[in-house]
């Protein structure tokens, strides 16, 4: 366990004022303060009656830049976008009751895909707690499950101490969310000591991992007939995709990944077959379902990867994680590795060489040919679409995401929003350079997309950022275009517009016996008058080399845009798909598609 | 702290797969709290129960007995 040590001093910026005597400013000043002293260069937030004493310190900080949201959710997925770029906290600052129960599922987001992040709501005053004052609301009580950490400070001595340990520990090991909850009359009131707050151990699971284990895991991975790597969001954290990379090529092994793994791995590799599981690509499904041998790094086994358990447990599974309560949480593991996900494979591929290169070889051409087999399982898949893409009038999906991915730089940052669109993301969207996509993983959260998009592209204004969104997801929190021109974001918008909840209506059709209801809208807005009342171009094409031209204008004039892409919502149903509880080898192919996914040797 | 610390504490329990039999918690004078949970599940259920209470970053230990 590691016991962190918190620089509360220096968070401060002061602790006398030169001469042994101690200075007392106001708590919200010394929160400013600390927030500058720790780099916090950017604020995302509303403010209201119980936040105020901050908004008001915020008055003379010119190093801080805060952005003025229209709703707090906008806020904290910008927040978390930004954590998941910089690598640093997002820091969100929102008033008591409603301010505060509006960050609810932005926690839950950044909580269920491990973003970092630091919120701050104001509270009512400490006389008024418990006493349902006005805009009271136990947000403590409401986000215990949704966050790594949640505290209300009492005294304003707690102030700085509380953010700086919540800055801390929302990064520390496992990235997550914090909350700290502050009554408006703690932050008025004077600090001059600073006292740390009791009984927070913050603590990083794993240093070095153990030779034994990962000689074990060595022999395992070196044994094997068909091992594959299952890539998780985890290997981005700890940026180790070059060493992801460089085991595969040595053990000569497939990679798959979860779909936040996608984001962790250079999708262009040869070695790389895609994500597995609900929406995966059906060569990952074939790779990870044959497999003999798994090493899962950073992932947690979700449902939504492995389609089933039951069959996982019937493989050697090698699981590296840096929270423990994730090894043996969902599947049954030979090795347990908890460490950073780095260090780990780095102190694999250092024991390498001295493990037992001749049984490897041996099994070395096994290997090539299961490789072999899932590639012919890709191009088979790739043929298919391919010829069927001239059929889908006016656009088919994926042919719009190639054309965009060979149109925008290798450094662009997508996000996305939740829905078809963002499954025919994990399909078809390659990520170049690992950390460039950024979407709702694990809590589904539809209207991520745009915030996000913001929020990634405050933390990078060099670099292009492209929004690939549903118009059901996009019309959730749409009011967040306003911020493009306020702050001068030159975002790309592309809307798949199906006038549909288009994965919802999939699910009716494929598993609700086509009794479609209450999923198709009977009248959308017209997004292009939409981009035009928030002072934004808007386009609406009719041909592939269309949307090609408006995306190079956008990027050449470095102008906002938002591109509405008409698709057929009775033919835009997102196949390959693994049913929910299903087993990766009964993934439904597209129709007309045949191909088996049972390794037969 | 201390009640947070423990709310946060049965909040996870919550989640677990196992029948609560009894919980009680003292506080000691130095702020520390401990808290004696009885459960009745699977061994697997109740290992789930001790690393996610682990892992909160208030908790310094769990033993089971």
């Amino acid at each position: 366990m590691h016991i962190l040590v918190i620089p509360f001093g220096d968070a401060l910026g002061t602790r006398g004022d030169g001469h042994g005597n101690s200075v007392k400013i106001r708590a919200a000043d010394a929160l400013v303060r600390a927030m500058k002293n720790l780099g916090v260069r950017h604020l995302f937030g509303i403010p209201g009656g119980s936040i105020m004493p901050v908004y008001d310190a915020l008055y003379d900080a010119e190093d801080i830049k805060h952005y003025l949201f229209k709703h707090e959710q906008g806020a904290i997925h910008a927040a978390d976008a930004y954590g998941r770029i910089t690598k640093k906290p997002g820091v969100v600052l929102v008033t008591s009751g409603p301010g505060a129960t509006n960050l609810v599922t932005g926690l839950a987001n950044a909580y269920m895909d491990s973003s970092p992040l630091v919120a701050i709501s104001g509270q009512v005053a400490t006389p008024i707690l418990g006493r349902d004052g006005f805009q009271e609301t136990d947000i403590i009580g409401v986000t215990f499950p949704i966050t790594k950490l949640n505290m209300q400070v009492r005294s304003p001595d707690d102030v700085v101490s509380a953010f700086t340990t919540g800055y801390i520990v929302s990064t520390e090991g496992r990235p997550g969310p914090v909350l700290i909850d502050i009554p408006r009359d703690v932050l008025l009131g004077s600090t001059g000591s600073i006292e740390p707050i009791p009984k927070i151990h913050p603590k990083t699971f794993g240093g070095e991992p153990g030779r034994e284990e990962i000689l074990k895991a060595l022999r395992l991975l070196l044994n094997a007939e068909r091992p594959v790597i299952l890539v998780g969001g985890g290997v981005c954290w700890s940026g180790a995709w070059d060493d992801v990379i460089t085991l595969a090529e040595i053990l000569w092994a497939p990679i798959v990944s979860t779909f936040p793994g996608k984001n962790c791995v250079p999708n262009d590799h040869p070695l790389y077959l895609g994500p597995s599981g609900m929406h995966g690509r059906l060569e990952a499904d074939a790779a990870l379902a044959n497999a003999d041998v798994v090493l899962a790094v950073g992932t947690r086994f979700s449902d939504r990867t492995v389609g089933r358990f039951k069959e996982m447990n019937t493989k050697a599974i090698i699981h590296i994680d840096i929270d423990p309560s994730e090894i043996g949480k969902n599947v049954r593991t030979e090795v347990g590795i908890v460490s950073d996900a780095k260090k780990a494979l780095k102190a694999m591929l250092r024991e390498l060489p001295s493990a037992i290169q001749e049984e490897y070889n041996r099994q070395h051409s096994g290997r090539r040919s299961f490789i072999a087999w899932l590639k012919e399982i890709r191009r088979k898949y790739e043929e298919y679409i391919e010829a069927k893409a001239g059929g889908m009038k006016p656009f088919a999906p994926w042919k719009v995401l190639k054309v965009l991915r060979r149109t925008v730089p290798p450094s662009t940052i997508v996000t996305t929003g939740v829905g078809s669109h963002q499954m025919w993301c994990e399909l078809h969207w390659d990520v170049y350079i690992p950390g460039t996509f950024i979407t709702s993983a694990g809590l589904g959260t539809m209207g991520f997309g745009l915030p996000a998009a913001l929020g990634a592209k405050i933390a990078a204004s060099n670099r292009p950022v492209m929004l690939i969104d549903g118009d059901g997801s996009f019309q959730m929190t749409m009011n967040n275009l306003s911020l493009v021109r306020d702050y001068g974001l030159p975002i790309i918008s592309v809307i798949f517009d199906n006038r549909a909840l288009m994965l919802v209506k999939q699910w009716q059709i494929y598993m609700y016996s086509r009794r479609v209801i209450a999923t198709e809208f009977t009248k959308n807005p017209d997004f292009v008058k939409i981009a035009e009342a928030y002072g934004i171009e808007g386009y609406r094409p009719s041909s592939y080399e269309e949307i090609e031209n408006i995306v190079r204008r956008a990027l050449r004039t470095d102008e906002p845009v938002v591109i509405d892409i008409e698709l057929d919502n009775e033919k835009d149903i997102v196949l390959p798909w693994v049913k929910p509880g299903e087993w990766l080898t009964n993934a439904v192919p597209p129709e007309g598609l045949e191909v088996d996914l049972v390794w037969r040797g | 702290m201390g009640m947070d610390s423990l709310a946060r504490v049965i909040n996870t329990i919550r989640r677990g797969k196992v029948q609560v039999l009894e919980i009680s918690s003292k506080l000691g004078s130095n702020g520390d709290i401990n808290i004696a949970i009885r459960v009745r599940g699977e061994e697997s259920e109740i290992e789930w129960l001790r690393k996610k209470i682990l892992v909160l970053v208030d908790v310094t230990s769990v033993e089971v007995l």
